[in-house]
This record gives C-alpha cells, sequence and structure tokens, in this order.
C-alpha cells in the first residue's frame, strides 16, 4: 500500500472520486451518453488498479509466474475506450453515415494490432495513433458543434463538454511524442523515458477533468 | 552525445508546453464565444418577453377599449331603446282591452329588469366607472349580482385596513376576477361562493373559494391547447401583468381556490382617509 504514495499516482485520488461520482448518471438516469461516460471513467479505474496489482502480484499469483508486463491491460482498455468513446460522440454529434463507419474501422483495427500486429505485450502504436487522431478530430467536431448549434447551453456546466476537453488535451499533447515514441526508442532510451513524467500530469489533468465534470449535470439547449 | 540528449528533451519539453498552450487557447477561444453566444441569447429572452409584455399590455387596452364601448353602447342606444319601449307600453295601458292589460304590465316589469340588468352590465363593463367605484366595490357588485340569482350563497371577508391601488392594476385585478367568477357559473356547480380581501402594506391578497366540483389544474393547463381554451393562461397572463402570484387548488369533488397575491402594492390611498 505504501508503494501507492508516490507522486505517479496522485492522478489516482480524482479518477476515483471521478469514479465515485459517477455513479449518480445511473442513479438519476442521465441521458445513455453519459452514462456510457460515467462506464468509461469506471473501466479507467478498474484498469489502473488491474494494472498496477498485475505489476505489483497477481503476476506471480498462485502457481502462476506471467510477465510483469502489463501493456496487455492498458492496451485492451485503450482499444475498449476508443470503442466507449466512439459511441459517445456518434451519440452527441449530429447524425453522420461516414461517422460510426471510420470509428468502426479503427476499432477494427485496434483488435487487430492488439490480437496480431504488435501483439498485447507492446505498445500498440499503430492504432493508439490512428484513436489518437481519430479522437482529437471527434472532439474537435464536437467543439464545432457547440459553436454551431442556435442554442446556447452553459458549456461550463455540461459534463460532456469537460469529457470533450480533458480527452482533447491528454490527446493532442500526447500525439506528437506517441509519434516519435519508435524514433526515441532508437537514439536514445533517456528520450522514451521523458513521456512518462509527461504522461503523469496530463493523466492528473485529465482525471481532474472527470471530477470537475460529474460535479455538474447535463445542460439542455435553450431554443432561441 | 549528452548535450544531443539534452537538447533533444528540452525541444521535446518545449513543444509539448506549446502544444499544451494551443490547445488551451482553442478551449478559451470556445469558452469566450460561447459565452458570448450564451449573454446574446439571454438578451433576445429578455427581449422577447419584453415583446410579449408590451404585446399583452395592448391587448389588454383594446380590449378595455371594446368593452368600454360596448357599455357605452349598452348604456345610451340599447337602454335608451328599452325606455322607449316602456314609454309605448306606458300609452298603450289605458287603451288596451282589460284581458290584454295584465300581459302588458307583465311585458313592462320585464323591461324595467331588462334595463336595470342592462345598466349593471353596462356598469361592469366600463372602464370609467371601475375605476370611479373603485375594485372593491366592483368585486361586491359582481358578488352581490351572483347572489340575487340566489343559485349562490355569498360570504364577504376583509381584514385590515382597505385601500386602493393603481387604477390600471385594479382594472386587471377586477377582469381577473371576472374570468374567476366566470368559471365558477358556466363550470363549478358551487352554492356558496367565498371572497376573503386582505390588505396589508407588505402584500394584498385575494382568496376567491367556491364548494364547486373542483377540477384538475395540472390536466387543464396541460390540456388547454387541444380544448382551445385559454381561460386559465389567460389568468395567468393577467395576474403577471399586475406582478401578482396566481396559485388555483383545486381537487376532483373538493371545490376550487384561488389565491391572488400582490406583493409590496403600490397604494393610492386609504379608503377610510
Amino acid at each position: 500500500m505504501y508503494r501507492l504514495l508516490n507522486h505517479r499516482f496522485l492522478y489516482l485520488i480524482p479518477l476515483l472520486l471521478s469514479a465515485i461520482l459517477s455513479l449518480k448518471a445511473f442513479r438519476l438516469k442521465w441521458p445513455k451518453p453519459y452514462r456510457l461516460y460515467a462506464c468509461m471513467v469506471i473501466l479507467s479505474l478498474i484498469t489502473e488498479v488491474l494494472a498496477l496489482a498485475w505489476k505489483w502480484e497477481l503476476y506471480k499469483w498462485g502457481s502462476f509466474n506471467f510477465s510483469q508486463n502489463n501493456f496487455w491491460i492498458y492496451n485492451c482498455f485503450l482499444i475498449l475506450r476508443f470503442g466507449l468513446l466512439s459511441v459517445i460522440f456518434n451519440l452527441t454529434l449530429y447524425r453522420n453515415k461516414l461517422l460510426p463507419l471510420i470509428t468502426g474501422i479503427i476499432f477494427l483495427f485496434g483488435i487487430l494490432d492488439y490480437a496480431f500486429i504488435h501483439g498485447p505485450f507492446q505498445f500498440n502504436t499503430y492504432s493508439m495513433i490512428l484513436t489518437h487522431v481519430c479522437i482529437i478530430t471527434l472532439c474537435l467536431l464536437y467543439f464545432w458543434q457547440l459553436l454551431q448549434e442556435p442554442g446556447a447551453i452553459s458549456i461550463q456546466k455540461e459534463p460532456l463538454f469537460w469529457m470533450a476537453i480533458s480527452i482533447f488535451f491528454y490527446h493532442a499533447v500526447s500525439l506528437p511524442f506517441l509519434i516519435m515514441l519508435g524514433f526515441f526508442n532508437v537514439q536514445d532510451y533517456r528520450l522514451s523515458a521523458l513521456f512518462f513524467p509527461i504522461n503523469e500530469a496530463l493523466n492528473f489533468l485529465l482525471c481532474s477533468c472527470y471530477l470537475i465534470s460529474f460535479l455538474w449535470k447535463p445542460q439542455y439547449s435553450q431554443p432561441l | 552525445m549528452e548535450t544531443s540528449v539534452f537538447a533533444t528533451s528540452l525541444t521535446i519539453i518545449i513543444s509539448t508546453l506549446l502544444v499544451l498552450g494551443l490547445c488551451t487557447a482553442v478551449v478559451y477561444f470556445l469558452f469566450l464565444y460561447q459565452k458570448k453566444k450564451f449573454r446574446h441569447q439571454q438578451e433576445i429572452i429578455e427581449m422577447r418577453e419584453t415583446f410579449n409584455h408590451v404585446l399583452l399590455q395592448s391587448r389588454l387596452a383594446i380590449q378595455e377599449q371594446t368593452l368600454d364601448h360596448i357599455s357605452k353602447e349598452l348604456h345610451a342606444n340599447f337602454s335608451h331603446l328599452v325606455s322607449l319601449i316602456n314609454i309605448n307600453l306606458q300609452e298603450i295601458l289605458p287603451q288596451a282591452p282589460a284581458d290584454q292589460r295584465e300581459n302588458i304590465l307583465e311585458t313592462k316589469s320585464l323591461a324595467k329588469q331588462l334595463m336595470s340588468e342592462l345598466k349593471a352590465l353596462s356598469a361592469n363593463l366600463n372602464t370609467d366607472h371601475i375605476i370611479h367605484i373603485g375594485f372593491i366595490k366592483a368585486l361586491e357588485n359582481e358578488l352581490n349580482r351572483l347572489a340575487k340569482t340566489k343559485k349562490y350563497e355569498v360570504v364577504i371577508t376583509k381584514a385590515g385596513e382597505e385601500y386602493r391601488i393603481l387604477p390600471e392594476h385594479e382594472i386587471i385585478l377586477f377582469r381577473l376576477c371576472q374570468e374567476v367568477l366566470n368559471n365558477i357559473v358556466k363550470y363549478a356547480k358551487a352554492t356558496e361562493v367565498t371572497a376573503s380581501l386582505s390588505f396589508s402594506k407588505e402584500q394584498f391578497v385575494l382568496v376567491l373559494a367556491d364548494d364547486g366540483t373542483g377540477f384538475n389544474v395540472q390536466d387543464a393547463l396541460e390540456n388547454s391547447g387541444e380544448k382551445q381554451s385559454t381561460g386559465l393562461l389567460n389568468m395567468n397572463k393577467r395576474a403577471s401583468l399586475i406582478n401578482a402570484d396566481l396559485l388555483i387548488t383545486s381537487r376532483n369533488g373538493g371545490g376550487t381556490m384561488v389565491i391572488i397575491t400582490i406583493p409590496q402594492p403600490q397604494i393610492l390611498q386609504s379608503i377610510n382617509e
């Protein structure tokens, strides 16, 4: 337990709190996108706990002795999270036939990358870059939709807006690094190691935004 | 080699910060734009409300003018005609055969009754008359008319020192009460009507209650569009015009109570002064 008392795990506090608060989306029967968002937050918490537990204890559970590498958990989570985000955005954005098709293809590619191309024990950079680009695009489409809507909502009180901000920040900032990750690995491992503090800060920002989002409730556009 | 790693690390950190700054700028402008849009929308809503308020006021003014015109017509034209009928009957009466005299006398009496009804109706429709006698007296007249029908037992109670409010507010309040009383006559099947007036500096409260069949207020409001009934909506609009709170409580078989509260009424004068 004392191992958790490290600044690297600081993001777990807002994540845990947001997962608890997200339960109100089910209790108050918020619309489907918000409930899926709550599922995503809860899934994030479960993944983090499982990944840490695997790395520390679970890999040598019972008589088994698996690899300590927990990338298979994170890779799996990233595909699932992308799937959930795609559904959330497809439900929120104006109907577009192309959007579900593109996100569906990327989701399938993610599964292929996980199963065959990179495999579960390596960082699935191909699918990660693709999903990052797709998520950034979806966020920008969401922001564009907010600007185009005839009615106005108080966006600082809208949970989905906070979700979009958090994932936009996280993905947009980490994308250039992810693209260069292979190159850095070849050049010098210390350059790749720089990703950890950046990811740590972004993770904290992401989880804090999750927490803020669940302090509010869904806003409905006031028609003119 | 060390310098190269350091320089690349620095480049990575700076570019990460730059991207972060760029994202912040995007979100900041989004916030700014949305805030502006939100404020603009609020202004439009306020303007629309003001416009609707003015429109309603003009509509009521036109309505008042029409009622005033009808009242004057009733008083000048119709009353005059009834008077002529009465004079004619008076002239016919001595020459009429004995067996028809009773009928003529009966017709004369009916004409007299018609005359007094016309006068009362004319007075109730006449805005100037209502302003002249005041809301309380006008309401009492209306209730007395109800009592005269002998279908209703009317009870009027007053508390506090009576005062008068702005004439235009009195007119609106009186029309609102007429609407309530009209509803009682049309739908309530009541036997008792109670009017309670409470005067204080802080608020003026008028309660009109009946012991009739009652109705489901929520249903009536929701179905007003289907039934093309605007009574309740009009009452609410009239109340909002004089900044009054209108509360209607009713249940099936349990009578209806209409509570009109004017907080901080603009008192013109005390009646006892």
